[in-house]
């Protein structure tokens, strides 16, 4: 397993391509023929998807994937995909597929449907990148090429809300960049390189060093949410049409939980933060964000507003796994990212879905729920078990190696902060299911529990279809990736996560 | 070939004079000025290629040799410079046949073209002065033209800037003047290269005649370059010119100052130690100033060209801050942001004379939804915006990278912060612009109408593109600089 062979391919950058090309194409021929636009992005994301499912031969052998395109910007870019990278792109692939395809019929009518599919390629484009980037300069540019555009997504419905929400991300983002680029800059200035697969780029502890540390922190913390850099989250997810949300949500925030991953065990090395103890700062934060993220989340009756909270609370879990630094807590952290970016992008999902088909927004009048929309509603309660960490589902799998890996690094104190976490989901999960399925409607006219939110009238069209077949098959698919995975004997996502967890701390 | 040095400066100069003289009616000043300027563009052109691989051109006018006769000296630094200066004019002068026409009388017209390639020949000669007397006269050349162009609009808030403009503009010439006769004074000689060898004794023995010598020529040029504090006259003289000529002001013409300073202050003087100990302390603070500051100041504008204006400032001090350091890194870093600005500045002003021209509009709050009317021009705009803030793939971000690199080789992680710090001020200024022109949503529905007109709207995606060009493939600009910056610092 060690010394693993590298293979040149430029797949990777193929797969980065494709999409752009497709947004572009889409954009063209949307000005015409918008069927055709609809299909010719879901072929899109699904020929990323195939595509990148071309080199799992190659990385279950343990191989690396490498490739370069030196023309491009002032160092080149370069491409290295191993299994933590490979798990994250063709999952990334997928949820996008479903994520398009649910938005066929999600948004339909809608306005700005031409940009909302070309945006929704480019990010594919920068997401894909970040997790398959092989050295720091490369993953910025994708990563900027991610969250850039994520703003026209942010900013779509173009409401007075959603205009202040873009505006903040926008700033935060580029405040984050900025930080990232010190750092990177920094990094170079020091290393001479800034090439990701060694064991550490930077020679010595010094101050400048712990600058560039917490510049990658901060930079990387504020995308992936961590707490005190976290307030554009809650007012940005939200507001985004719901399959941008889940792709916000399910997968864009974890893009800086790996760069910070991939920051921590290949620029700075296991053994410079151990020999230095900044880990610590990591996990100091990331339970404050378990606590913070869950607790808040309680407290909000919008749905959407208490997923996106969830979220936080759960990039606190992913943060911690790294933070512990032992390899059993790694692999439960990498599948970490596989279970919650299934789990939340479902859920948001089935937000779209209620959304759309009730109007409701506000968790108080989702009495009866349950028998209006059955299988959104089992979707939903099965995403929601995933994350409280129930046995046999694949947030259990994760929670479970985290905290034996808490106790492998001989901090024992942190299995607490995930045993509140998962407290803390059913708190704020299971009442929503409760209401659905065993509540009965209150009569018309009377309000339930507090003043509704705004926006939560009633829209009902009794007795029709839940929602068409493209927006129940995505729900569908990830309802069951949360179960499929854990329950099967052939967990490759989990052999996955193990072989990165493996490569990381082998070296 | 050696020739083409001199005619460098030679055609726009005899375009000048040509247009008042032949131009009079109708479009044939516009069609000189444009002939004049394609000519210079291409014998920049063929200049960058020949000396892209280090080698410099010495002409000597009349044949009459330093130190008595005039140099001409066009290196890789030089033609680079010239190489982009005149090309961003040739899309400027596309751009003005129909804005300025609009604005302007026919008898005001021709001495714009006039003046435009007045301006022209003093920026391309105040690169490739090899001494400092012609240094200073091609620096009064278009400083003078400055004035004119911005005074040719004839309307009260143009006059006052020019006013504004031609006394400070004087002081500095008189600084200048003052700074150039003490050297003259103490080592004897003009011309760069003798100059050079004569200093370290001049400056032995009289080190506070040469210190005054340097401080008078770099508030000088400070102030014609519009460093902080001296950039005063900078937001009125640029938001009141015509729109093309803002462009020209703002991306070429107080980069002349800062090509001067830099040829100056790294080579030619850079033999007396008054200069090298004088030049970070006295630079870079100022250049931290007018990037804070002058980031504040953009902020609060209501105006956007006063907006864009104020945005120059901040740029400035990002050259000069990187120039501070003296690292061949950031120098290269300066140099292309040099150019870089011209474009993105460039572009901007001539995307707000877009707007305005076909909208009416300056003020930055009814530029809400402008984008549906105006959704290329937007685009640059966008491209503009990203380029200030320094995104990737986008020029800004290249240069960004070099400067920010340089400064922490040569230990100075203060202005590393500094510049990354400035660059979230401009997005503070900019994105809102940007969001609001393609989200908000307009007053008043308009009618459907075309953008623009064509000779308007092609330099502006043409400006564009060179930013996207620059950030996506910067290798070969980055190839003939970082040989220009080791000449320049004579490494």
């Amino acid at each position: 397993m060690n010394a693993a062979a590298e293979i040149y391919s430029l797949v990777p950058a193929i797969i980065v391509l494709l999409p752009i090309i497709g947004a572009i194409a889409c954009y063209l021929v949307g000005l015409r023929w918008p069927a055709v636009r609809d299909w010719l992005s879901v072929v899109t994301a699904g020929a990323t998807a195939a595509l990148s499912f071309t080199l799992f031969p190659a990385i279950q052998e343990g191989a690396v994937i490498v490739g370069s395109v030196p023309i491009l910007m002032p160092l080149g870019l370069t491409f290295r995909l191993d299994a933590l990278g490979f798990l994250l792109t063709s999952l990334t692939a997928v949820i996008w597929l479903l994520a398009t395809l649910y938005s066929l019929t999600y948004m339909k009518g809608e306005h700005g449907v031409n940009r909302y599919y070309a945006f929704l390629l480019v990010t594919l484009s920068g997401a894909a990148g970040t997790f398959m980037a092989g050295d720091l300069f490369s993953f910025f540019l994708f990563f900027e090429l991610m969250s850039l555009p994520a703003a026209v997504l942010v900013i779509h419905e173009e409401t007075p809300a959603a205009v202040q929400a873009a505006l903040k991300y926008l700033f935060m983002t580029v405040a984050g960049s900025l930080m990232f680029f010190f750092s990177m800059v920094a990094t170079f200035e020091m290393a001479g390189s800034v090439a990701l697969g060694g064991r550490g780029l930077i020679p010595e502890a010094s101050p400048i060093a712990f600058l560039t540390f917490a510049g990658f922190v901060i930079a990387l913390g504020m995308k992936a949410g961590m707490v005190p850099l976290h307030m554009w989250l809650p007012d940005a997810h939200p507001v985004a049409p719901s399959p941008a949300s889940a792709l916000l949500s399910g997968i864009m925030i974890k893009t800086g939980a790996y760069g910070l991953l991939r920051v921590m065990y290949e620029v700075f090395g296991l053994e410079f933060l151990q020999a230095t103890g900044w880990n610590n700062v990591v996990l100091v934060l990331s339970v404050v964000t378990i606590l913070l993220g869950s607790a808040v989340a309680v407290t909000q009756y919008d749905l959407k507003r208490r997923l996106a909270y969830s979220s936080i609370g759960q990039m606190g879990c992913i943060l911690l796994g790294m933070g512990l630094m032992s390899e059993r807590a790694l692999t439960g952290d990498v599948f970490y990212f596989f279970a919650d970016a299934v789990a939340k992008s479902c859920l948001f999902l089935c937000a779209g879905v209620i959304l759309k088909t009730t109007g409701k927004r506000d968790i108080r009048q989702f009495a009866g729920l349950g028998q209006r929309l059955p299988v959104t509603m089992v979707c939903f309660t099965l995403a929601a078990l995933t994350l409280m960490g129930i046995p046999p589902l694949n947030g259990f799998v994760s929670k479970w190696q985290l905290s034996v890996g808490a106790f492998d690094a001989g901090m024992p104190g942190y299995a607490l902060a995930l045993l509140a976490s998962s407290m803390l989901n059913a708190v704020y999960y299971l009442p929503i299911v409760m209401t659905a399925f065993f509540d009965h409607p209150a009569p018309a006219g009377v309000a339930v529990g507090a003043a509704p939110l705004a926006g939560g009238e009633e829209r009902a069209r009794p007795r029709q279809p839940e929602a068409s077949a493209t927006m129940l098959v995505p729900m569908l698919i990830l309802a069951l990736g949360c179960a499929v995975f854990a329950l099967s004997p052939g967990n490759w996502p989990l052999r996955l996560s193990e072989a990165a967890a493996r490569v990381l701390f082998s070296k | 070939m050696d020739h083409l040095a001199v005619l460098l400066v030679v055609i726009p100069l005899s375009g000048a004079f040509l247009v008042p003289m032949i131009g009079r009616q109708g479009a044939r000043g516009y069609r000189i000025a444009l002939g004049t300027v394609l000519l210079t563009a291409a014998c920049a052109t063929t200049l960058l290629i020949i000396t892209a691989r280090g080698q410099a051109i010495s002409y000597f006018v009349g044949d009459w040799r330093p130190p008595w006769g005039i140099e001409l000296r066009v290196d890789a630094f030089s033609s680079f410079l010239s190489f982009f200066f005149s090309w961003i004019y040739v899309a400027v002068i596309t751009f003005s046949a129909r804005d300025v026409t609009h604005d302007l009388n026919p008898a005001a017209l021709r001495w714009y073209w006039s003046l435009m390639l007045l301006l022209l020949a003093g920026l391309l000669g105040v690169g490739s002065a090899a001494d400092l007397f012609n240094l200073f006269v091609f620096t009064e050349i278009y400083s003078l033209a400055a004035c004119g162009i911005i005074s040719v609009r004839d309307r009260m808030d143009s006059l006052e800037a020019a006013l504004k403009y031609l006394l400070l503009s004087a002081v500095a010439a008189g600084c200048i003047l003052l700074g150039i006769s003490l050297i003259y004074m103490v080592t004897g000689h003009l011309n760069y290269g003798y100059l050079a060898t004569a200093l370290p004794a001049a400056a032995a023995a009289s080190p506070r005649t040469v210190l005054a010598a340097v401080a008078l020529l770099a508030t000088g040029y400070a102030m014609k370059s519009a460093l902080f504090p001296l950039h005063i006259w900078l937001p009125d003289a640029h938001s009141s010119a015509l729109s093309p000529a803002s462009a020209v002001l703002s991306g070429l013409a107080v980069k002349a100052g800062i090509i001067a300073l830099f040829r100056l202050f790294a080579s030619v003087l850079s033999a007396s130690p008054a200069v090298v100990r004088a030049m970070p302390a006295f630079l870079g603070v100022l250049a931290v100033g007018g990037m804070i500051f002058g980031a504040l100041f953009a902020m609060t504008q209501t105006d956007l060209k006063r907006m864009l204006a104020y945005s120059t400032v901040v740029q400035i001090g990002y050259i000069y801050l990187a120039f501070s350091v003296l690292n061949p890194v950031a120098l290269t870093g300066a140099i292309l942001h040099i150019v870089n600005h011209a474009l993105l500045k460039g572009m901007l002003f001539l995307s707000a004379g877009l707007i305005i021209h076909r909208t009416g509009k300056r003020r930055i709050a009814d530029l809400q939804g402008i984008a549906r009317q105006m959704p290329l021009t937007m685009t640059a705009f966008t491209i503009g915006a990203m380029g200030m803030v320094g995104i990737p793939l986008t020029n800004g971000f290249v240069s960004k990278w070099y400067m920010v690199l340089g400064t922490l080789e040569a230990g100075q992680p203060a202005a590393a912060v500094v510049i990354l710090l400035s660059s979230l001020l401009s997005a503070l200024y900019y994105f809102p612009l940007v969001i609001a022109g393609w989200f908000g949503s307009p007053p008043a529905p308009e009618p459907a109408q075309p953008e623009g007109p064509p000779s308007m709207l092609w330099p502006v995606l043409g400006l564009g593109t060179a930013c996207l060009i620059l950030g996506v493939i910067p290798g070969p600009a980055i190839r003939v600089l970082g040989a220009a910056a080791r000449v320049l610092l004579g490494q």
